[in-house]
């Protein structure tokens, strides 16, 4: 059932999340066929797009679409090795109306990517020395 | 008993935002090690609307062309078994999403590791999984039942659960009722 606030998507949006289902469709299963290089600009490409999908959600009220899709930005940024923009958008997603169990979730996102955020700095600053 | 017959590769048109060929290619490639096309499943469903009437006599009768044979040999060849049963259990998910369950246009998102597919015009999501181990089907199952009815988007949920085998292959059905209620 539908809550009356909810707006409905409307042929823009919709044609955005066809375009970004098709992305990391490829992505996941290039992926899972173990071809990790061919899925990465495949990653940031889905990732982009739900950055811009994940606004527009909001704007029609659908603000826990809005953060589900802000999740599923930061997982593509992090597959694709783009930690930064991961940790950030894991971030706007818990300002989100999230469920509890969602929430322990990203949480958990949330953490390993910076963990990982500070392996690759550190590694960084070991190759500038 | 009702008795529903598709080729797999009608996928492709079926799903145009989705990108299918590899689950296609691993279906066929996992189903021709037990025979020849078509492959027989039996249906198990479980509180699922659309197959009231029905209730445990389904039969999915899924065939493929001779021509898919080499590119699933060569698939066959390259990818691990667990990963190509897990994506031939998806590309069976989806025939039964389209043809048994009417779910429409399917979404994806990603969510830590795995990618949910959702279907917006049922608002409910899609969980899949597959196996060869006879064993594993229902604890699977299970599994997939628990991750479902917490899924993050509060929506229904449909568990398509897959068994590959030489005694008879076999599809778990089954619909549930979000934990959570609507959406917040």
């Amino acid at each position: 059932m539908r809550k009356s606030k909810e707006k409905p998507y409307g042929p823009f949006l919709e044609r955005l999340m066809s375009e970004k289902s098709k992305l990391l469709s490829q992505a996941q299963a290039f992926a899972q066929m173990g071809l990790t290089e061919t899925a990465q600009p495949l990653w940031r490409s889905a990732a982009s797009l739900e950055e811009r999908i994940a606004p527009r959600l909001d704007a029609l009220g659908r603000s826990r679409e809005a953060a589900l899709h802000r999740i599923s930005a930061a997982t593509c940024h992090r597959n694709a090795g783009q930690f930064s923009q991961a940790a950030n958008l894991f971030q706007g997603a818990l300002a989100g109306p999230l469920s509890e169990p969602t929430r322990a979730d990203v949480e958990k996102f949330l953490e390993e990517c910076l963990a990982e955020l500070e392996t690759s700095s550190r590694s960084r600053s070991v190759v500038a020395m | 008993m009702r008795s529903v017959r598709q080729s797999i590769e009608r996928l492709d048109s079926w799903y145009p935002s989705l990108f299918v060929e590899p689950h296609v290619v691993a279906a066929v490639a996992v189903l021709s090690d037990y025979s020849e096309s078509p492959a027989n499943f039996e249906l198990q469903s479980g509180n699922v609307p659309q197959l009231e009437e029905f209730a445990g006599e389904m039969r999915l009768d899924l065939s493929w062309p001779r021509s898919l044979e080499t590119k699933a040999e060569r698939l066959r060849a390259t990818m691990q078994r667990s990963p190509l049963v897990e994506l031939a259990a998806t590309a069976v998910a989806l025939v039964a999403a389209r043809r048994v369950l009417d779910l429409g246009r399917l979404e994806v998102t990603s969510y830590g590791d795995r990618a949910d597919f959702r279907s917006p015009q049922r608002r409910a999501v899609l969980e899949v999984s597959g196996t060869e181990v006879a064993g594993e089907f229902l604890r699977r199952h299970r599994e997939k039942v628990a991750q479902a009815t917490e899924n993050p988007f509060g929506w229904d949920a449909y568990v398509v659960v897959c068994l590959f085998s030489a005694q008879g292959h076999r599809i778990r059905l089954s619909h549930h009722e979000c934990s959570e209620g609507s959406n917040a």
